[in-house]
């Protein structure tokens, strides 16, 4: 992992930022739970159970790609750091 | 959700929560569907022929085999050991929903034999994966041997033929069933002396 360039570790690493966390755990939380009652709405209606899978695994791909990315969106918010302190001269005895 | 490696974590967990929550849904649907199909059976033609299995060393136990013929609303031919091919009308389509995997389907005869010994035995039996085969006629003649265990078929009491079925979904609990009945007990023949 070290041996790769700086900038293929951090894309590899996808580091986001706090609020973009929030979005992500938002948004899953939210579009597992619709997919999995529109599933099987769907599939019970056609009376097909290979129509509920076929919904629920597309959204599930569809989410994948939208959430596990490190995506700009995700990083707007950036963490404000406090300006690095002076470092005290050591006192020699 | 720090790193991918944390979504990829979160989301797969919430993916298996949900999931589960899905095939809970789907096996519990099945109760809704209350189907209980039922038809007639009859039986029109039994024999029994000495059987050749040599079972005990000392005795000259004869085993013996006997062949059904059922049909509902058609004549059989009374050729005895003719393959004849015999319709039954069975519609049994009100069983197949979205969860249903596949149908077994079993003919068994109940009988008291002379021992007073109480015996279900199937003597012929048949897997339906879809509602198109479930509407077709079915047509047979009893696929696995019928023996009695004992040395003949004498004052074995009648026997009456059911039709049953078992629906295995693909989630959820197994469901049993009886589809036709014979209306009345059906007494073994007389054995033939020899296989025609």
């Amino acid at each position: 992992m070290d041996a790769l360039p700086v900038f293929v570790q951090e894309l590899l690493e996808g580091k986001i930022d706090f609020e973009g966390q929030k979005q992500v755990e938002q948004t899953t939380k939210v579009v597992l739970t619709a997919l999995t009652i529109l599933s099987f709405i769907v599939g019970f209606v056609l009376q097909s159970l290979r129509v509920t899978f076929a919904v629920f695994g597309s959204g599930t791909v569809l989410l994948l790609l939208v959430v596990i990315p490190q995506w700009p969106m995700y990083n707007r918010n950036p963490v404000k750091w406090l300006p690095a302190k002076e470092k005290e001269k050591v006192k020699s005895k | 959700m720090h790193s991918t490696y944390a979504r990829i974590n979160n989301v797969s967990a919430f993916f298996s929560s949900c999931m589960m929550a899905l095939l809970c849904a789907i096996a519990l649907s099945s109760f809704i569907f209350t189907a209980d199909p039922k038809g007639d059976l009859n039986v029109t033609s039994i024999q029994i022929f000495p059987g050749n299995a040599r079972r005990y060393a000392n005795k000259k136990a004869r085993f013996h085999l006997s062949t059904f013929r059922h049909i509902s609303g058609y004549v059989a031919s009374s050729i005895p050991d003719s393959p004849i091919s015999i319709q039954i009308p069975a519609d049994l389509t009100p069983l197949f929903n979205w969860n249903t995997k596949q149908l077994f389907l079993y003919v068994q005869a109940e009988y008291t034999n002379a021992q007073g010994v109480y015996n279900e035995v199937v003597i012929w039996d048949k897997i339906i994966r879809s509602k198109e085969e479930a509407n077709l006629t079915l047509s047979g003649r009893n696929k696995y041997v019928f023996r009695n265990l004992g040395k003949s078929w004498k004052n074995v009491g009648p026997a009456n033929y059911t039709l049953k079925y078992n629906v295995m979904p693909y989630v959820g609990i197994l469901t049993y069933g009886e589809a036709a009945r014979t209306s009345d007990s059906i007494p073994f023949p007389e054995q033939r002396s020899e296989v025609a």
